[in-house]
Order: structure tokens, then C-alpha cells, then sequence
């Protein structure tokens, strides 16, 4: 009934989950150093960071997995997730694939279903919408361990959206899919969205980021190096656009000549002053993306 | 409750999936009960032979003959002893499987025609044995060994084939001479048959003779013949059932069932410990854990069905050894109660390992070894009734050894009350320790 109470205020409150000032250490590895952050009701949350940043650490204390070693973890209105009562609410899927491999996907989905207390019918309903949701109906009685990589994947999600969550969690959820399942997932979270659920998503891909959430925290060595939405962090760390420039050859042959770049704040002006030169073959925009602003934020690259 | 039950449903369930899983609970230790069951079949409590007393009264040459033969009998193992009261005591308390007395005038019987057919040994027999009813297969056995020395003694005391041959000529000749009235229709047409059958002996005797291979003569069926058709049990042995106070196994099986038992519980420990461990590498344990169910309800989950498993395997085993080879339990409370202790202590025996266990190669290897050495030392492969005093009493740390008691008690040892509460303690020892170490083990692992 709590919980009743929780979404009634969930849909008005600001803020679904709060973590202050957390920090968790594996022995002398400090895996989350100091970092907080509240996710919004009804936003798509992406925790952006490098390999060994700390996003896995962070969702296993959001969602009551790991205990930290000092702050606090709050979903609105309920406490602690470290009371199984609280993570009723909370939908999570692990980085991992973490899945009954002798049973079928549906009897997978059914078990869970069971576990969180719904009832048969219940269950059944849910287990098929979520098999239709991302895909695997016609597979539902084949054994998970007959599945591919990326249908595993798709059933780790599944997984997780059993009891119906207000709120969802999902550790990197797009490794080792391809494209097309890739393109179904983010369908997948933007329906979420749109049915009003909250999602926190982490990725080390920036354009995942970018597409789909609404706000992003870009963490790196357990800390949040800056929090707001795409467009905001481009525009406070992202630095200048580049338009580059290819001119003909200085003989005015079909060679070409180097390439120029030019940084700019106002780039459709850039291009446009280009344009009227005489000369001028090809012009290229790069916008500043969130790439920039890790680089910009870490002087290194996102991706190693 | 309710999320716990779920939990070890589905561990059930994985259970019937793993094939190899399901094989060593299940099947392992009823195709070792039975195989090794059949192997030592007959034995009763001996691995070389059923352990047969036998009382010379007589003290004849035909005698002594009789239990030579006898003697070479390899599936018995004789003891020639003095007294029949002190051998039948000896049955009686289940130290031997039977004693065979050769009263006094054996050797006449066996000698003369007349003795043999005409009565006289009436109700009485040749041979009486005293047996335990509760070993039916030793009886068959021993009717079968006693019927064949018989055999062979008679035809020895008759000589050659010429002497069948005159025993039966003279058998007739005395039935016909019979006063009339003295001999009735039955008997008398019964003793043609026996006639007729010394003289069907006699030739056999002959052509055996003329192959070469000696005067071995034909083994007669001793059970399956009729009342006074021949050597049957007019002429076999008389046996007497005496009430045997259970102090020893009656078959092979009273020992491999428990053994069953014990090799039943060792894969439950190792599968469900085995599976706890693989939650965790293979990351379902998280997703249990984030699902709000707590971690003593993942571990309760494990437990149950560990615990229904143990339960069933234990059922299953004695049910094949009572429905198929003639197990009989003497106190079913005492059963179930050693079933439930047993199952208690070895659930607690895999929270412990589970908890110890970080990997699943490492645990198991782990697992399998320890459980190997306390499974053998505790009566899994030499039973325990078959071991030197001192490792019976080393056996004492091994929770198997206590399991396979407990079942034992209540099958065939004749324990007292307070003797069959001690491996029920013991075990329930065990699984408190168990349950105590593991799930503290396991708290410790998981500390958020
Ligand atoms: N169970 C653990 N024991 C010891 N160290 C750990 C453990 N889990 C994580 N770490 C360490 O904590 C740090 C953060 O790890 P974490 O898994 O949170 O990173 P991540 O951002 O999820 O990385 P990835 O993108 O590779 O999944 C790393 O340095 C990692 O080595
Ligand atoms: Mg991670």
C-alpha cells in the first residue's frame, strides 16, 4: 500500500531516487568515491563513463544490491533499497546476463512473475507481452541456453520488467547486440518513457546517450564530472563546432588542396562566409557531441 | 513463505533438467544399492559365504562324508560345532544365518534303502536345520547345498550305479511285499516315481561314467520337489524357523540400501551446493537479490530443496529394496525420523559448502573431495559392519556414517531406544553446525 502511496506522489515528486554523496570501496579499489545524483520521474537517466568508472557499482547501491560504504540511497517516499519491501518498485537488469539457462525464456519470466507475487494469470500476461515486446514469442519455449547473445540480452530486459516497474534500471543493456536488436532496444526504452516510467541506462556509448535519455551524468574514477541534459553539457563542455573546408588545388586542377578547420561558436555563419569563397568544393560541419565533453572534461577518450 | 517455496520449486525443477544432476541423485544410488546388492547377494553379512553351523551327532564315516561335501559347497561357509543348543542360540540371534544338525543314525539312514524311503525318518528328516525365517534366500540356498551332499552321499553309501539300481529293486520288492494297508495309494505311487527316478539316476550314473567325467551325480532340485516324491523333503532337510532377534543384516541389500542412502545425499549436497554457487557466477543470485525476496529467503529457498530431495531419494531407495528385495523395515518411525535427521544434516552440509565455495570448479572439486573420503569413511563403500572396530569408531566424524546407522536401526539392528537416538543426534549435530557455518558463510559473502 506504501507503494500505492509512493507512485500516487512518484508522478508528481520531482525526484524517484536520490543518492547522496555515496561512496564504495572493493578493498583498496575505490569504485564509487563521493558521487550524487537524483533521477526525475518520467526521465530517461543515462550514466555515461568509461570501463571501470563505477556506473555498475552505482546501480548495485541504487538498487539496493550493495550497501555503501557511506552516503545514502533514497526511492522517494519508501527508504532504503536495501529492504526487499522498497525494491518491489524498482525494475533492475544486470550488466551480466543473468538467466535460469535450463528454462525456457518464458518459464524464466513466469518464475520471476512468481517471485515478486503475481498471481497465474497475471504472470502469463506479462510474460507474453514482454515476449512480444522484445521479440523472442516465437522462441518463448526454446531453452535460454539455445538462444544467441543478443536474444539473451533482450530477455535480460524482459527480465526485469516482469512486475511492472515504475522504475527501471538497466546496466549496459545494448553489449554485444547488433543494430537491429540495438535500434529495438532503444524502442523499447522510449515506450518505457512514454508509458511514464522512469529509466536510468548506463553505456560507455555517447551516442546512446545522446539518442535517448534526457538527461545524462558523465562519471568517470566513481565521480560525476557534470550532470545535465545532452544540450546543456555540449553547450557547457563541448566546446567549439568545426567547419572544415576543402578548397580546389592552388594549380585550380582536379587535385585537391589540405583541408582547413575552422573552430567556431557560430558554425551556419562559418558555413555560409565559406560558401561565398570562390573555390571552395566541399564543406563539413562536426558538431561538438558528448565525446567532446569527456574528452573535455578527462583529456582522454571515452573509449579507451 | 510463499517467495521460498518458489525459490526451490524452481531448483527442483532445474534439477529434473541437468540430466547429469538428476543421474547422480537419483540413479547413482539405486543402481549402486542393487548392483552392489546382487554382487553380494547371499552373503548376509559375510562377503565369502552364508555362515552355516553344523552339529555331528551321529559321527559316522557317512557323516563326516556328508559335511565334507557340504563343505565344498563354495556360496556356504561351515562351522563344525558340538552343541545344537548352542548353535541354535547363535541363530537365534542372528550371529548365524542357519545350523544344520545330523541327528544320530545319519549314516544308517543314509546306507540303507529301506531306512531312506520306508519311513522312519517320517516328519523328522535326514537332516533338521535350524534357519531364520527372515532369510528365505538362505533357505533355498541350503535346501538346495544340503539335497545335493545328500545326493551324493546316498550314492556314494550305495556304491555304484549297480548299487542304485539294487536299492531301488529292493525298494520295490518291499512295497510289494508290504502287508496290505500299510502303504497306501499315494505313497505307494509316490515311490514308484522314486524308484523309477533311482533307476533313471543309475544309468546317468553309467553314462556319465562312460564319459569320463567322474560320479558326479545329478543335484536334485530339493525345493521343488512334492512331499515324498524322492528326495524331497522326506529325505532333505527339516527345517525349523526360529525367531531371530535382529542383530545382523538379512541380505546383502539391509546393507547397500543405506549405502544408497548415503551416495543419494552426497550428490543432493554437491547439485544444490554446486547450484548456489553457479547463482552467483552465472548472476542470477543478483537478480534473485533484486527482487525482494532477502538473501536467507534465496538460501531457505536452496535448503527446501535440498531437504525434499534428500527426502525423496532416501524414499525411493528403501521402497526399490522393500518392493524388490526383501528389505523389511522394522520401525517405519524410526525410519522417517532417521530420513528427516539425515536430510537435515547433509542441507546443512551444503549451505556450508555452497557458502565456501567461490568458484564453481573450485567448490566442487572441493566438495567432491571431502565428501569422498567421509563418505567412504563412513560406511559408503566397505559397509561399516564389515570394518575393524577403530575406523568404525573414526567414522564417527563422518555425517554418512551416522546417516547409513540411522537407516540401518531401523531396518535390521536391533537397537535399543537410546542406541537409535544417537545417530539421530549426531545428525541433527551436524545440521545445526551446518546451517549455523553456511548461512553465516554466506552473509559474510554477500556483504552488501
Ligand atoms: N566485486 C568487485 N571486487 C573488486 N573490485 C571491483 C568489484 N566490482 C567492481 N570493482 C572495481 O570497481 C571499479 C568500478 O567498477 P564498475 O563495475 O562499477 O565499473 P563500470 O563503470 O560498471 O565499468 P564497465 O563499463 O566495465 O562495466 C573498477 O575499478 C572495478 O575494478
Ligand atoms: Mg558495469
Amino acid at each position: 500500500m506504501r507503494g500505492a502511496v509512493w507512485w500516487g506522489l512518484g508522478r508528481y515528486a520531482e525526484r524517484v531516487l536520490t543518492l547522496r554523496d555515496v561512496h564504495k570501496s572493493y578493498g583498496s579499489t575505490v569504485a564509487v568515491d563521493g558521487l550524487s545524483l537524483h533521477i526525475e520521474a518520467g526521465e530517461v537517466f543515462g550514466l555515461l563513463g568509461p570501463n571501470g568508472a563505477g556506473k555498475s557499482t552505482t546501480i548495485g547501491m541504487a538498487v539496493g544490491l550493495l550497501r555503501p560504504d557511506r552516503g545514502s540511497v533514497e526511492l522517494a517516499g519508501l527508504g532504503s533499497p536495501t529492504k526487499a519491501s522498497v525494491r518491489r518498485h524498482l525494475g533492475a537488469c544486470p550488466q551480466q546476463i543473468a538467466l535460469y539457462e535450463q528454462f525456457s525464456g518464458e518459464e524464466n519470466l513466469l518464475f520471476l512473475g512468481k517471485l515478486h507475487g503475481l498471481d497465474r494469470a497475471t504472470r502469463k500476461r506479462r510474460a507474453a507481452e514482454l515476449l512480444e515486446r522484445v521479440g523472442l514469442t516465437a522462441r518463448a519455449r526454446d531453452r535460454v541456453s539455445a538462444y544467441s547473445g543478443g536474444m539473451q540480452r533482450r530477455l535480460n530486459i524482459a527480465a526485469a520488467l516482469v512486475h511492472d516497474p515504475q522504475l527501471v534500471l538497466l546496466d549496459e543493456p545494448t553489449a554485444g547486440v547488433d543494430p537491429h536488436s540495438r535500434h529495438a532496444l532503444f524502442e523499447l526504452v522510449r515506450a518505457l518513457k512514454s508509458e511514464g516510467r522512469t529509466v536510468v541506462y548506463t553505456t560507455h556509448y555517447m551516442e546512446e546517450a545522446q539518442r535517448l535519455c534526457d538527461r545524462v551524468g558523465v562519471i568517470d574514477q566513481g565521480r560525476v564530472l557534470a550532470l545535465g541534459t545532452v544540450d546543456e553539457l555540449i553547450a557547457a563542455h563541448g566546446g567549439q563546432s568545426v567547419v572544415t573546408v576543402l578548397r580546389d588545388g592552388p594549380g585550380g586542377g582536379a587535385e585537391e588542396g589540405e583541408p582547413e578547420r575552422i573552430e567556431t561558436d557560430d558554425p551556419m555563419r562559418e558555413i555560409a562566409r565559406v560558401a561565398a569563397e570562390p573555390g571552395a568544393r566541399e564543406v563539413r560541419l562536426e558538431r561538438p557531441d558528448l565525446e567532446g565533453v569527456f574528452l573535455h572534461l578527462t583529456g582522454r577518450s571515452l573509449r579507451d | 513463505m510463499r517467495a521460498v517455496l518458489a525459490l526451490a520449486l524452481k531448483d527442483l525443477l532445474l534439477l529434473r533438467r541437468d540430466r547429469a544432476g538428476a543421474f547422480f541423485t537419483l540413479v547413482f544410488p539405486v543402481a549402486f544399492a542393487v548392483l552392489f546388492g546382487l554382487i553380494f547377494s547371499g552373503t548376509t553379512g559375510t562377503p565369502t559365504g552364508v555362515r552355516v553351523l553344523v552339529v555331528d551327532e551321529d559321527g559316522s564315516a557317512a557323516s563326516a562324508a556328508f559335511m565334507e561335501r557340504l563343505t565344498r559347497n563354495e556360496s556356504l561357509r561351515i562351522e563344525v560345532i558340538g552343541d545344537a543348543q548352542v548353535g541354535a542360540g547363535a541363530v537365534r540371534r542372528g550371529q548365524r544365518a542357519a545350523m544344520l544338525v545330523l541327528p544320530a543314525g545319519f549314516g544308517e539312514s543314509v546306507s540303507s534303502p529301506t531306512r531312506l524311503f520306508g519311513g522312519g525318518g517320517g516328519d523328522e528328516g535326514l537332516v533338521r536345520g535350524v534357519v531364520d525365517p527372515g532369510q528365505r534366500f538362505t533357505t533355498g540356498l541350503l535346501q538346495g547345498a544340503v539335497t545335493a551332499a545328500l545326493f551324493e552321499t546316498v550314492s556314494g553309501a550305495m556304491g555304484e550305479a549297480e548299487g542304485v539300481r539294487r536299492a531301488a529293486a529292493d525298494g520295490r520288492a518291499m512295497v510289494a511285499s508290504a502287508e496290505p494297508g500299510t502303504i497306501n495309494l499315494p505313497m505307494r505311487l509316490a515311490l514308484r516315481g522314486v524308484f523309477d527316478q533311482l533307476d533313471v539316476m543309475a544309468s546317468e550314473m553309467e553314462a556319465a561314467h562312460a564319459r569320463g567325467d567322474g560320479g558326479d551325480a545329478p543335484s536334485g532340485d530339493g525345493t521343488g520337489a512334492g512331499p515324498g516324491s524322492g528326495f524331497g523333503n522326506g529325505l532333505g532337510v527339516r527345517f525349523e524357523e526360529v525367531a531371530v532377534a535382529r542383530s545382523g543384516p538379512r541380505s546383502s541389500f539391509d546393507l547397500t540400501i543405506p549405502q544408497g542412502n548415503a551416495w543419494g545425499l552426497m550428490a543432493c549436497v554437491i547439485g544444490f551446493g554446486m547450484s548456489l554457487v553457479t547463482e552467483r557466477t552465472r548472476g542470477t543470485m543478483t537478480r534473485l537479490l533484486v527482487a525482494p525476496v532477502s538473501s536467507s529467503q534465496v538460501l531457505a529457498g536452496k535448503a527446501v530443496a535440498c531437504f525434499a530431495t534428500a527426502c525423496f531419494v532416501q524414499t525411493v531407495l528403501i521402497l526399490v529394496g522393500v518392493a524388490f528385495f526383501g528389505v523389511r523395515v522394522g520401525s517405519v518411525g524410526l525410519l522417517a525420523a532417521g530420513f528427516v535427521a539425515a536430510s537435515f544434516a547433509f542441507t546443512g552440509i551444503m549451505m556450508t559448502l555452497s557458502a565456501v565455495g567461490r568458484t564453481e570448479g573450485g567448490s566442487e572439486g572441493f566438495g567432491r573431495a571431502v565428501l569422498l573420503v567421509l563418505a567412504l569413511f563412513g560406511g559408503g563403500g566397505v559397509p561399516l559392519a564389515f570394518m575393524p572396530e577403530w575406523m568404525r569408531q573414526v567414522a564417527g566424524v563422518s555425517p554418512f556414517k551416522w546417516a547409513i546407522l540411522a537407516v540401518e536401526n531401523a531396518v535390521w539392528r536391533g537397537a535399543s531406544a537410546a542406541e537409535a537416538v544417537v545417530p539421530l543426534v549426531a545428525l541433527a549435530g551436524f545440521g545445526v553446525a551446518g546451517f549455523v557455518l553456511g548461512v553465516w558463510l554466506f552473509r559474510r559473502s554477500l556483504r552488501r
